[in-house]
């Protein structure tokens, strides 16, 4: 998809520990991905997949045991190093809960000016820059004098897709970022993220559970499981014709808006239930 | 479950030595010198010099640190540098009323908040609010204020109760529980209220979660609800404050002691405090920081036994 | 697609969205605003400032010197010379309490500033950094809390008797103890926010977090111990004043005077009262401030605002909300329906008239064997309808119209005749599988306790019936699962849990209220296939109310959309999916992304949904509507049978069904993939 031929995103085997007390557990397990520039490359799986430590890996936000993560070819940690604001220059989030995102007790614009504290612009061009933003996401400008709790869930969402934007980054993570919110706004946001995406080239790695929204925003789709990758490959592939059993679990599993579809699924487990319980019985 | 308990008792031990550590510390670098204290004016240098080896003074900090800490691991406290008398023993006479005061109060405290919090958490209305001012008040009321109005209430003008003394368990079970109705009501004032409030809030915070309503939908009467499933949760943050109240009329029998001259450990603490009488300060402190690491220690193990997931924790 | 263009050019043409008129936009940190409406808290800042201010400004204030004595009126009571009376050496007593509140309340004030400057910072660091940091801070802590204060402070002043201030020092790094603990907790709640999280993905580091986010969110918290610790202080130095430590005689000190007090009481018991009333107000007022500041903290900041729980009846006005023109369900038309429920209305107190209308006249029956899906979006009213089929009114509301169910009318009912019902005959499952069981009691003695409830039998056969009732749900080694307590059980487990428990009255009707939004998908289908399989073996009746289009699909015979407590769309399920005859149903299906062509913008519904309370006079969903006109804002729709058992609320079906027509057939037809 990009004309660069070198990804702008490129994980490799890596691995998340976590420790309580005495017991260790492995969230994550070896896993490898790549993200080229103007890709969408969507993370699925049921819960304890690790597809959120995934994401707080590569923020930063959950400390990595094994393996290197690099944006646009340098190590993520060496960006670091280098000051603080580097890595929020290129690479920025969106989380899963709109109410848990953004300080109840500060305005709009301060939640906004806050990725460019450590970028050090000055006043006049982080409040242009803050109006700007709010209107590119579909809010009024004068939203950024109010407080987050006059706001419904997918405008917050918004809101912190706009914080996100603030920096101008390549690459946005988005960890659940549909998740909360209804159907009707859900369209509505993916609508957002798609037009941000051909209006400022961005790529997303958008960890998400709803395969609908996975397969009409991804170009390609890794499937995870207890921390390991099963599968992965173009969307329309992975998601129309899959290799690995638990992946075709997981997209006949999906319920889909159609009852001739759905309710031939259903009378088949039911069948498949019967004939368990005879056996037991 | 075992392992809990282990652990925690593990827990507690090295908590005994780092407070009795930090209180010898603290007490042995106060000027002032219990030598001359216990000569009295007019002494000669000579008497002084001898007396201060004889107690052991002229050693450094350490060595007098090693030395009670010994003299400690094989059942004696020493002895009191004024009046010679054991420590251990002192302290083992006193033991009863300090005890009987601590566990008295404990004992209304949870009985009256119990009852109390119950009352008013299954009824709302103006009792609830009440009980609120009530345990601010409870606690804002000074025990040695409430006691000496109790005892010129009750003892003097109404003559029902003894206004101070003690008479031991030994003598007479009446009298002793005599000595003690004022003196524990005093010290209760304080738990009762707080602990009224700690269940009430509990148990209206139970009885306002997801699986009460799911059992009042299942078709559960009241009752029931009320009893066996919300109080059985609602039991886990009230045992805490239970015990938190516990340690602090604990403390609070000292001035207690004071006002109704009740020979326990208080007093006597305050006896050697003015005296700087260390092998009895250091086993009074020992004492007590023995009793609430216990009375901590039941509240735990309590805590453990009622909540599932202390009580299977691997 | 030549439909879908006038819906985007619509969604375009109405430009960003409007925000939701909320509260008044003031300061939040105005918490000193919301302080002041409480009444007790405000009095109690004036007591406690008055008492401050008297006791600073004592000099000017006493009418009396500390030491001034008058001779032959000793031991006198409250009079106009003296308006406290005088103790034993005829020393004004006002005079010498205004000067001895000094000594006190500046220890106090001591010793509260070391334990909250300590607190504060151990309880953020703590709370913040975890870990090493951490363990060795709560270490600290449990030391500090095992220290007998009394004791050590008495040791303490014996050395320095002339005052209190040096004994303050220790006090105060014991009473650290306590707002250490407290602040890590609220610090660590704070922690697990997300926006901490995006500041620093933003590059902040941690000491930016912690001035920016964590502090101010706490500084609540702050006050509140502030206030706890100074209330302890107080009434610890005034205990060794009492005990004639720290005090230099003849210089007055509350505590002090209330040992002089008791020793006088014979000759003037009035002595006691004023001495000992000083310290009491002063620590009451600190406890109570500290009260209404943590009330007004939970306000601001939201949380559970504890609003009383009126249990009023639904006022007159109620009965205008039954419509005249609505189609009367005829309660004796539906032969084998086991629930009929005719213009059911739910509201709570609120709003400006005093009353919230959730839900505004639903209608439908459910028939043995067969399943109804109430589908909408957040705040429609399907939770409170679900609810409400129980009898059970929303929290602190009520509930009107009519459920009738075996001939019983569960709409007023009182408690007993609902608990013949409840569980025996029309049961629950909800949300939230995992909280909805008592944490504190097995899976199989809940179970039990149940069969016992409904069945009356002896405790060894409702054992073994529940036994039963786990492997009716598909569960593995039902004897193993029936030991575990809740907190053991995956959340799926945990489902089949409640629906064992559902089953164990045998009831004719199972209400669902999202059953399966909480699980994972592989879950949720094993679970909807059980509940599937459960009804075709016992012919039970089934509500199911969900958000998820899918979930509808498999599951139900009937379908009622709803919107804005209302029933916008009803009918059977073929006809809802692949024929909606509302506007809100046909773009909610059309926005679903598996509709429509991978990549391309969705067809989406532009607005939100109208808050209660703020729903439009008209149709309530005409300000979003594409087809909406004059006609559609100027009255209530009616909710009319446009096709044999397939009800609608809109006016304006031609246009939708010509633009449907229009389009191609293929996005609907095949609808396969």
């Amino acid at each position: 998809m990009g004309a660069e031929k070198s990804p702008l995103l490129e994980v490799r085997d890596l691995s998340v520990t976590f420790r309580r007390g005495r017991h260790t557990f492995k969230a994550l397990n070896g896993v490898s991905l790549e993200v080229h520039h103007g890709e969408v490359v969507a993370v699925v799986g049921e819960s304890g997949a690790g597809k959120s430590t995934l994401g707080r890996a590569i923020l930063g936000l959950v400390a990595v045991s094994a393996g290197s993560i690099r944006l646009e070819g340098e190590d993520i940690d060496r960006i670091r190093r280098r000051g603080r604001g580097e890595l929020a220059r290129r690479l920025q989030a969106v989380f899963q809960d709109p109410y848990s995102s953004l300080n109840p007790v500060r305005r709009v614009r301060w939640a906004l000016a806050e990725p460019l504290l450590v970028q050090r612009l000055p006043r006049a061009e982080i409040l242009a820059k803050t109006s700007s933003m709010l209107v590119r996401v579909g809010l009024p400008a004068d939203a950024a004098e109010r407080y987050p709790r006059e706001f419904s869930g997918g405008q917050r969402q918004r809101i912190a897709i706009a914080r996100a934007l603030m920096t101008s980054p390549k690459l946005v993570i988005c960890d659940e970022a549909l998740s909360a919110l209804d159907l009707s706004v859900q369209a509505q946001i993916v609508n957002l993220l798609l037009d941000l995406r051909s209006e400022l080239g961005l790529s997303y790695l958008f960890i998400a559970h709803d395969l609908a929204v996975v397969r009409h925003l991804a170009d390609r789709v890794i499937v995870l499981r207890a921390g390991e990758i099963v599968e992965h490959g173009p969307v329309a592939q992975v998601c129309c014709a899959p290799m690995h059993p638990y992946t075709r679990a997981l997209m006949s599993a999906a319920p889909v808006p159609d009852p001739r579809i759905e309710q031939a699924r259903l009378s088949e487990r039911v069948a498949t239930l019967a004939k368990v319980s005879t056996a037991v019985l | 479950m075992a392992l809990y308990v282990l652990r925690r008792l593990a827990l507690a031990i090295p908590l005994l030595f780092i407070v009795s550590i930090l209180t010898f510390v603290m007490v042995a670098l106060i000027p002032g010198d219990p030598a001359v204290r216990i000569l009295g004016a007019g002494h000669t240098l000579a008497q002084y010099h001898a007396l201060d080896r004889k107690l052991g003074l002229t050693q450094p900090i350490l060595s007098q640190y090693w030395h009670w800490l010994d003299r400690l691991l094989h059942g004696s406290l020493g002895s009191s540098l004024f009046t010679q008398q054991s420590v251990g023993s002192e302290i083992s006479q006193r033991l009863g009323v300090t005890l009987s005061l601590v566990v008295g109060s404990t004992l209304l405290s949870l009985i009256i908040g119990v009852a109390l919090g119950i009352a008013t958490a299954v009824r709302q209305g103006a009792l609830g609010r009440v009980i609120d001012t009530l345990s601010w008040v409870g606690f804002a009321i000074p025990n040695f204020w409430l006691g000496l109005i109790l005892i010129e209430l009750l003892a003097v003008t109404a003559k029902l109760l003894p206004p101070s003394g003690y008479v031991p368990l030994g003598q007479s079970v009446g009298a002793w529980l005599k000595s003690l109705v004022l003196p524990v009501l005093t010290l209760s004032a304080v738990g009762a209220t707080g602990v009224a409030k700690q269940t009430r809030d509990s148990l209206g915070d139970v009885m306002s979660s997801e699986f009460i309503s799911a059992l009042e939908i299942a078709g559960l009467p009241r009752r029931s609800v009320v009893l066996c499933h919300a109080l059985r949760n609602a039991a886990l943050p009230t045992v805490t404050t239970v015990g938190l109240f516990a340690v602090a009329m604990l403390g609070g029998t000292i001035l207690v002691e004071q006002v109704f001259a009740l020979p326990g450990l208080g007093s006597l603490a305050v006896q050697a405090a003015s005296d700087h009488d260390l092998p009895v300060i250091e086993g009074v402190v020992l004492t007590f920081t023995l009793i609430v690491v216990v009375v901590n220690l039941v509240i735990d193990l309590s805590y453990a036994w009622l909540n599932p997931r202390v009580r299977l924790a691997a | 697609m030549s439909a879908i263009a006038p819906i985007e050019a619509e969604a375009v043409a109405r430009g960003p969205e409007p925000p939701v008129p909320g509260p008044p936009s003031g300061r939040p940190g105005g918490m000193l605003r919301v302080l002041l409406r409480k009444p007790l808290g405000v009095v109690a800042l004036i007591v406690l400032g008055g008492i401050v201010i008297a006791c600073a400004a004592a000099p000017l204030l006493a009418p009396y010197g500390p030491d001034a004595s008058s001779l032959g009126r000793e031991l006198a009571g409250p009079g106009p010379q003296h308006l406290l009376g005088t103790d034993e050496l005829g020393r004004d007593i006002l005079s010498r309490l205004l000067y001895g509140g000094r000594p006190t309340l500046l220890a106090a004030a001591e010793a509260t500033a070391i334990a909250l400057l300590l607190g504060t910072l151990l309880g953020t660091v703590s709370g913040y950094r975890r870990g090493l940091a951490d363990r060795a801070i709560s270490l600290w802590s449990d030391v500090l809390l095992t220290m007998p204060v009394l004791v050590v402070l008495i040791v303490v002043v014996s050395v320095f008797p002339a005052s209190l201030y040096p004994a303050m020092i220790p006090l105060g790094v014991m009473l650290s103890a306590p707002p250490t603990r407290v602040l890590r907790a609220v610090t660590l709640a704070v922690r697990e926010e997300l926006y901490i999280d995006a500041a620093r993905v933003s590059g902040l580091s941690h000491a930016q977090i912690v001035l920016r986010h964590v502090l101010p969110r706490i500084r609540g918290a702050i006050v509140v111990q502030a206030t706890l610790v100074g209330a302890v202080a107080v009434v610890m130095a005034s205990g060794l004043a009492f005990l004639g430590f720290g005090v230099q005689v003849p210089a007055p000190s509350w505590g002090s005077m209330v040992a002089e007090a008791a020793s006088y009481y014979q000759q003037q018991p009035w002595f006691l009262v004023p001495t000992g009333g000083a310290i009491a107000l002063t620590v009451l007022s600190l406890g109570l401030l500290g009260d209404a500041v943590r009330d007004a903290g939970v306000e601001v900041w939201g949380g559970a605002t504890t609003t009383p729980q009126r249990r009023t009846r639904p006022g007159a006005h109620l009965v205008a909300l039954n419509k005249p023109h609505e189609p009367q369900r005829d309660p004796g038309r539906g032969g084998g329906a086991l629930l009929v429920v005719s213009n059911l209305v739910a509201a709570v107190p609120g709003g400006e008239s005093g009353e919230l209308t959730l839900v505004d006249g639903i209608s439908f029956e459910l028939s043995a064997g067969r399943t109804l899906a109430i589908v909408g979006e957040s705040g429609c009213g399907k939770s409170v309808t679900a609810r409400a089929v129980l009898g059970a009114p929303p929290r602190g509301g009520w509930l009107a119209g009519s459920v009738r169910f075996g001939g019983l009318e569960l709409i007023g009912a009182s408690r007993g005749e609902l608990q013949t019902v409840r569980g025996r005959r029309i049961a629950f499952i909800g949300q939230e599988p995992t909280a909805s069981l008592d944490p504190t009691q097995s899976v199989g003695s809940g179970l039990a306790e149940l069969v016992r409830l409904y069945s009356g039998c002896p405790r060894a056969k409702a054992k073994r019936r529940a036994l039963e009732l786990l492997e009716q749900v598909r569960i593995n080694d039902p004897a193993r699962v029936a030991r575990l307590y809740p907190h053991q059980i995956s959340g799926g487990m945990a489902q089949r849990v409640m629906i064992a428990r559902a089953l164990a009255g045998q009831p004719e009707v199972l209400v669902a209220d999202e059953p399966t939004t909480a699980l994972d998908v592989t879950v949720q289908a094993d679970i909807l296939a059980l509940l599937r399989s459960l009804q075709l073996s016992t012919q039970i009746a089934i509500l199911l109310v969900t958000h998820d289009w899918g979930v509808v699909a498999g599951m139900a015979d009937e379908v009622l959309v709803m919107y804005a407590g209302q029933t916008v769309e009803q009918g059977p399920a073929e006809a809802v999916f692949h024929s909606p005859r509302h506007p809100y149903s046909d773009l909610l299906l059309r926005s679903n992304p598996y509709r429509a062509a991978p990549g391309m913008r969705l067809p989406a519904i532009p607005g939100t949904v109208p808050a209660p309370g703020r729903w439009p006079s008209g149709c309530r969903f005409a300000p979003r509507c594409p087809y909406a006109l004059e006609s559609c804002t100027a009255a209530p729709i009616p909710l009319l049978e446009t096709a044999k058992g397939h009800y609608s609320r809109c006016v304006r079906i031609d246009a939708l069904q010509a633009a449907r027509a229009a389009e191609a057939p293929t996005t609907e037809t095949t609808g396969g993939r």
